[in-house]
C-alpha cells in the first residue's frame, strides 16, 4: 500500500495532506501583470482548458467555449475591443476569451450559468499557476459582444471575460485576504459579518467598514506596488491636481524649518511618495496615517521595492470605531489630507483628530471634491442607476460637499481658513468647446488663445472657485 | 569642431559662454540645476528643484566639447558630479525623480529621461575613449534604465515600439522620445557588446519611427510629436530623430535612414525663420504657428543638425546672432518670444518669454560650447529688470544672482530666491 493509499484510510490526515498541497497551490497564485515574450505551447494551453471542463456546470450542459488567442493582430483587436487599457493585454501571449450559452438559463435565481462560467475561470487561472504560467481574468469589459463577433462567434455565446496567459516577469506582493472566520458563519448567518456589507451611501458605514474596504481595495485599485500602474484608471499622481497639492505643501514646507509633516489617510502613499522625491531633506519627520496594518504594509512595501531617496513612519488608527491618530497633541506642522473626507457621513471627527495633532501655528492643505462641480459621472449613473460607473465602486463610499458645508465643518473642528482655492473651475469646460468650435470654423488662432487660458487657468481663486472641481483649503 | 564652425565666433561666442557659465553657477552646480520651467507643454513655477530631465544633456555634451578640446580638469569633475548625481536620483525601476520638465516634481519624464540617457551614454562613451573611470554605480543606472525602464516597462511587444507610459494608451508613442531610445540602445548595445541581444528593438523602434513619417504633402519629411493621426508637428522636437537616422544609417548601412534622414532634414531647414528661430509648430489644415519661439530649442535644432553630421555653416551664421541677442544682463537667456499669441513681440512681452530656464539654455550651452575659441572663464552676470506682462497686467520682472521676482503693483506673482526647492511666493 502506498502512503497516498493510506492516508485515503485516515479521514482528517488525507484533508491535511493533498489539501496543504492545493492550499498551496492557492496561496501562490497571484494575479500575474507582465510577462514575457516567451510563446506559450498550444499543449499547455489545452491542458489548461481541460482544468476548466472538469469544474462543475449547471446540469452537466457544457455549453461553453474557450477561443485562444495568439495571432498578433487579432489579439490586439480584441485588446482594444475591451477597451480596458490594461498593458497586460498587449503583453500577454495567449489571451482565452471564454465563452457560454446561457440562453436556457437566464432566469435562473442563482445564475447557475454564470456561476459555471466563473468556475471554469478559476480552474484556468488554478491551472496556469500549477504549470508555472501567470494569469490574469479581465472582466471589465466594455463590448463583449464585439469581442464576440471579432472571433466569429455566433451571437448566443456570450462573453464571459478574458484570461490573460503567458510566462511570469513580476513577483507580485500577496494581497491582504479576510482572515476564514470573518466569511464563515455555521448553520445561520453571523450578525458580526453585516460589517462587510457594501454600500455607495456613506451613512450606512461604520469607521470599521470603511477600513477594511480600504485596506483590500488598496491592493486592487492602487499603483502597483513596483511604482507601475496597472490598473483601470491612470496614475493620479501624473495631473495638475497632483502638481498643485505637492507644489503647496512645498511653498509651506519652504516656511517652516524642517518641520515634521503628516499624511492622514495615505491609502497608496502618492502624496507621500511625491514629498519624498520632491522635497527630500527638507522634513525633520513624515508620517503617513491610515486605518489599518495591511495599509501600511502595503506602504512600506512599496516604498521599500521602489528604493526611495527617503522613507516615512506608518502610522495606523489606535482604535477599531473611531480617529485616534497615535500622535501626541500639537506635534505635527504641516499636514495634507487629499479628498478623504468625502468618504465619511460624518467628518468631523476626523478633522477634530486632525486638529489635536496640528501645532500651534501649523498648516494644513486640504482637497475636498466640490458638489457644485458637474462631475459627468455621477449624471450617467443616476441615469443608467449603474453604480459601476465612475468612482464609487473603486474608491467605496462617497459624498460630495458643498463650498459653504466644507468651510462649516472646518470652523467647527477649530481651523482658520487662510487661502482658499478651485482646482479645475468649470468655465474650462465651456472654454474647452469654445476651442473645438473655433478649431472647426478656423478661427486657430483665438482657439491658441483661448487654450493658452486654459492652460494658466487650472487653479482659481476668483469667482469660478465655487464651481470648480475640488477645492483646496490652506488652513491653520 | 571643424574651422568653418569658428566663422561664427569673432569673441562674442567666448563671451557669451563665460556669461552663460556664470548664470549656470547661480541656478546650481554640476550636482544639480535649481529653477522654475517653462515648457512647451506648461510651465512648473511653484517646484524649482533640481530636475533629472532633459537639463542635463547640454551640458554634459558642453562639458564633453570642452574637456576634449581644452582638456581642463574641471568639465571632467562637472561630468563625475552630474553622473553621481543622476545616480543618486534614480527608483529602482530605472526613471529619476523630478524628470518631467514642465511637469514636475513627477518622474517618467518623456521624452526627458530618454534625452537625459542618451547624454549619459554619450558622455560614457568619452570616458572610455580617455581612459577615464565611470563613477561607481554609473553603470547600473545605466543598465537599470535600459533594462526595467525601456525593455520591461515601456516596449510595446505587439507594435515593437516603445511606448511613453505604462498605462492607458498602447496604440500610441512618440517619435521624439523613441528616436532618444534608439539612441540610447545603439551606444548601450556598443558599450555592453549586446548588439545582437538589442537588435530586435532596435529594429522595431526604428522601423516605428519611419512609419509615422510624412511622405508628402507641405510637412513631408516630418515627425509628428505622436503617431495618432492628426498629430501635430513640432520641428524643433522633430529635428531631434536625425542624430537617430544618422546612427542608424551607420550602424545598419541601410539607406532608408539616409533618405529618412535628408527628407527630415529638408523639412526642419524649411521651418527656420530668415531672421532666426525655429517654428514652434506645422498643422496639417492651417499655417504654421510662428510664435512663441523658444530660443533653446533653435539651439537644440543646430544641434540635432551637428550631432547628425549635417553642420551647416550659413544656417549658423544666420541663427547665432538671434541666440546671442536673448541672452540678458544676468548671462541667462531669454526663454522664448511672442506667447499670448505673439502680440508679446509688439508690446511687452509675455512673462513666459523672459524666465530663464536651466532646461533652455542648457541646450545654448551645448551648441555654443563648440564654437569657443579660448578657454571660457566664468563671467558674473549683473541683474535684470523688465517690464512684462502677466495676465494682462504689467509687472516687473527682476533677476540677479540670488533671486527670481515678478510683481506687479498688486500682486507678488512669484518671488524665489535661488538654489532652493519652493519659491517664497507662487501665484502663477
Amino acid at each position: 500500500m502506498t502512503t497516498q493509499d493510506t492516508t485515503l484510510l485516515t479521514g482528517d490526515t488525507l484533508a491535511s495532506a493533498s489539501g496543504d498541497d492545493f492550499l498551496a497551490l492557492l496561496e501562490r497564485r497571484h494575479s500575474t501583470r507582465m510577462f514575457k515574450e516567451t510563446p506559450v505551447s498550444q499543449e499547455l494551453i489545452s491542458r489548461m482548458v481541460k482544468a476548466a471542463t472538469l469544474l462543475p456546470t449547471s446540469c452537466n450542459r457544457q455549453l461553453w467555449h474557450f477561443i485562444a488567442v495568439t495571432e498578433p493582430d487579432l489579439k490586439r483587436k480584441v485588446s482594444k475591443l475591451s477597451d480596458a487599457q490594461q498593458s497586460y493585454l498587449y503583453d500577454a501571449p495567449v489571451l482565452i476569451a471564454v465563452f457560454y450559452d446561457t440562453s436556457l438559463e437566464t432566469r435562473n435565481p442563482c445564475c447557475t450559468a454564470e456561476v459555471t462560467v466563473g468556475m471554469s475561470i478559476s480552474a484556468l487561472l488554478l491551472a496556469a499557476e500549477a504549470h508555472n504560467l501567470g494569469a490574469i481574468y479581465l472582466g471589465g469589459i466594455r463590448r463583449p459582444a464585439g469581442i464576440g463577433k471579432a472571433l466569429g462567434v455566433p451571437p448566443y455565446l456570450k462573453c464571459f471575460g478574458l484570461v490573460c496567459v503567458g510566462w511570469k516577469d513580476d513577483e507580485p506582493p500577496a494581497p491582504n485576504r479576510r482572515p476564514v472566520q470573518d466569511v464563515l458563519s455555521f448553520n445561520t448567518f453571523d450578525l458580526q459579518h453585516e460589517r462587510y456589507r457594501a454600500d455607495i451611501r456613506p451613512h450606512l458605514w461604520t469607521l470599521e467598514q470603511i477600513a477594511d474596504f480600504r485596506d483590500k481595495l488598496l491592493w486592487y485599485k492602487g499603483v502597483h506596488i513596483d511604482g507601475k500602474t496597472l490598473h483601470v484608471d491612470a496614475d493620479v499622481r501624473f495631473s495638475p491636481l497632483f502638481q498643485f497639492m505637492t507644489t503647496r505643501l512645498g511653498l509651506m514646507l519652504e516656511n517652516v524649518a524642517t518641520p515634521r509633516v503628516l499624511d492622514v489617510l495615505s491609502f497608496n502613499g502618492d502624496v507621500v511618495m511625491q514629498l519624498i522625491t520632491a522635497y527630500n531633506g527638507q522634513m525633520a519627520e513624515l508620517y503617513a496615517y491610515d486605518l489599518t496594518p495591511g495599509i501600511a504594509r502595503y506602504i512600506t512595501e512599496r516604498f521599500e521595492r521602489l528604493r526611495l531617496p527617503g522613507t516615512c513612519t506608518c502610522l495606523v488608527n489606535a482604535e477599531a470605531n473611531q480617529f485616534l491618530i497615535p500622535l501626541p497633541d500639537g506635534h505635527i506642522q504641516i499636514m495634507s489630507c487629499y479628498e478623504r473626507l468625502e468618504h465619511f457621513e460624518d467628518p468631523l471627527p476626523l478633522l477634530r483628530e486632525m486638529r489635536r495633532v496640528l501645532a500651534p501655528g501649523g498648516r494644513l492643505l486640504l482637497l475636498v471634491s466640490n458638489r457644485y462641480y458637474p462631475h459627468m459621472y455621477r449624471y450617467k449613473r443616476m441615469r443608467n442607476k449603474n453604480y459601476s460607473l465612475g468612482r464609487n465602486w473603486n474608491r467605496g463610499p462617497e459624498r460630495k460637499y458643498e463650498p459653504a458645508q466644507v468651510e462649516r465643518l472646518l470652523r467647527e473642528a477649530g481651523f482658520r481658513i487662510t487661502d482658499a482655492f478651485g482646482l479645475q473651475p468649470v468655465h474650462l469646460k465651456m472654454y474647452d468647446l469654445g476651442i473645438k468650435l473655433c478649431r472647426r470654423l478656423g478661427w486657430h488662432r483665438l482657439a491658441d488663445r483661448w487654450a493658452d487660458r486654459v492652460m494658466q487657468g487650472y487653479v482659481t481663486d476668483g469667482f469660478f472657485r465655487t464651481f470648480s472641481s475640488t477645492l483646496a483649503y490652506e488652513l491653520e | 569642431m571643424n574651422s568653418n564652425n569658428m566663422t561664427t565666433n569673432n569673441g562674442s561666442v567666448d563671451m557669451a559662454v563665460g556669461r552663460l557659465e556664470g548664470w549656470l553657477a547661480t541656478m546650481g552646480g554640476s550636482a544639480g540645476y535649481y529653477g522654475p520651467v517653462v515648457g512647451l507643454r506648461g510651465v512648473s513655477m511653484a517646484w524649482c528643484g533640481i530636475g533629472y530631465d532633459w537639463r542635463w544633456e547640454g551640458l554634459l555634451d558642453g562639458w564633453t566639447t570642452l574637456h576634449r578640446r581644452t582638456k581642463d580638469p574641471v568639465h571632467l569633475d562637472r561630468m563625475d558630479a552630474a553622473l553621481n548625481a543622476l545616480t543618486s536620483a534614480q527608483l529602482a525601476n530605472g526613471t529619476f525623480c523630478n524628470s518631467y520638465f514642465e511637469n514636475n516634481p513627477f518622474e517618467g519624464g518623456m521624452p526627458y529621461e530618454p534625452a537625459l540617457m542618451a547624454a549619459v551614454l554619450r558622455t560614457l562613451s568619452y570616458m572610455r575613449e580617455i581612459a577615464h573611470p565611470w563613477p561607481v554605480g554609473t553603470a547600473e543606472m545605466v543598465e537599470r534604465f535600459v533594462e526595467e525602464r525601456l525593455i520591461k516597462e515601456l516596449w510595446n511587444k505587439v507594435l515593437k515600439t516603445f511606448n511613453n507610459w505604462m498605462q492607458s494608451d498602447f496604440e500610441r508613442y512618440s517619435p521624439p522620445a523613441v528616436a532618444a531610445i534608439v539612441e540610447i540602445l545603439c551606444d548601450y548595445a556598443k558599450l555592453t557588446d549586446s548588439a545582437e541581444r538589442l537588435a530586435p528593438y532596435i529594429v522595431g523602434a526604428a522601423n516605428s519611427l519611419l512609419a509615422c513619417q510624412f511622405r508628402d504633402g507641405p510637412r513631408m519629411g516630418a515627425l509628428p510629436l505622436s503617431n495618432q493621426e492628426g498629430s501635430d508637428v513640432s520641428p524643433c522636437m522633430a529635428a531631434r530623430a536625425l542624430p537617430a537616422f544618422a546612427r542608424l544609417q551607420q550602424q545598419t548601412g541601410d539607406a532608408r535612414f539616409a533618405t529618412a534622414g535628408d527628407a527630415l532634414e529638408r523639412f526642419v531647414r524649411n521651418s527656420f525663420l530668415p531672421d532666426g528661430g525655429i517654428a514652434v509648430m506645422a498643422f496639417a489644415h492651417r499655417s504654421t504657428r510662428l510664435a512663441p519661439l523658444f530660443v533653446g530649442a533653435t539651439a537644440d535644432t543646430l544641434r540635432s543638425f551637428e550631432r547628425a553630421g549635417r553642420y551647416d555653416a550659413t544656417l549658423m551664421r544666420t541663427q547665432i546672432p538671434w541666440l546671442l541677442s536673448h541672452q540678458t544682463a544676468s548671462g541667462g537667456f531669454d526663454t522664448a518670444v511672442g506667447f499670448e499669441d505673439g502680440r508679446g513681440s509688439k508690446r511687452l512681452p509675455d512673462w513666459r518669454d523672459v524666465i530663464p530656464v536651466c532646461g533652455w539654455t542648457d541646450k545654448i550651452y551645448g551648441l555654443l560650447a563648440g564654437l569657443v575659441e579660448k578657454p571660457v572663464s566664468l563671467v558674473s552676470g549683473g541683474p535684470v529688470s523688465r517690464s512684462v506682462r502677466v495676465r494682462g497686467e504689467e509687472a516687473l520682472f527682476m533677476e540677479d544672482n540670488v533671486s527670481m521676482t515678478l510683481q506687479s503693483k498688486n500682486t507678488d506673482w512669484f518671488n524665489w530666491r535661488k538654489r532652493t526647492v519652493s519659491p517664497l511666493t507662487c501665484r502663477l
